[in-house]
């Protein structure tokens, strides 16, 4: 059986790497608003699972 | 996918993308994030979305209606493709911060569902928490998207 997920086909081409975004993700943890989202988030789902 | 989309600027890791939305009226930059965090054994990322700041920063909350809504969902929807390429078990989830954020979420996934539904599995969640398959325009509290399995 194989459960290798399949992925649509997309222009890859339009993709450029950029370094200077690498910290991006820890910047926006930081972000008071991010953090606000995402406690309400984490609740969400902790009552949608029960 | 053929739709027309914007140029897209990548971290590394592939967890943040930038492009420019463009009109007659103005520039905006804008990001997608996705934050990995682990919780009950499921592996999730969230998605954040908004306008970059002069200082760097996002604005989840931005509201900017440039008159490209439909290349910046396209584009917003290949970040997805790719973030599931590199991450293919995750389980992406997000809600809006805002009515009007949840609707243009809700307009995100809605565009995905038509174009992609046989690649993913969306589900909404309702605001009493039960959570069920993707119903076009029905109101929900937050989304959860993941890829399926062949």
């Amino acid at each position: 059986m194989n459960n290798k997920p399949k992925l649509p086909t997309f222009d890859r081409s339009i993709f450029t790497v950029n370094h200077s975004l690498n910290d991006k993700i820890d910047l926006l943890t930081k972000n008071e608003d991010f953090q606000e989202n995402h406690k309400k988030l984490r609740k969400i789902l902790k009552k949608s699972a029960i | 996918m053929n739709k027309p989309s914007y140029k897209i600027e990548t971290s590394a890791d592939g967890l943040w993308y930038e492009f420019v939305s463009d009109s007659q009226h103005k520039s905006i930059r804008k990001g997608v994030g996705y934050y990995l965090y682990e919780e009950n054994d499921i592996e999730y990322a969230e998605l954040a979305f908004g306008d970059i700041l002069p200082n760097g920063n996002i604005d989840i909350k931005a509201i900017s209606d440039n008159q490209d809504m439909v290349i910046v969902l396209s584009t917003v929807i290949i970040t997805l493709y790719n973030f599931f390429e590199l991450y293919p078990q995750k389980t992406v989830v997000f809600t809006g911060s805002s009515a009007s954020r949840n609707r243009l979420y809700r307009a995100i996934i809605s565009k995905l569902f038509e174009e992609g539904r046989q690649f993913f599995d969306v589900s909404g969640i309702n605001y009493d928490g039960s959570k069920e398959l993707f119903i076009k325009n029905k109101d929900y509290l937050a989304f959860q998207i993941s890829l399926k399995n062949e």
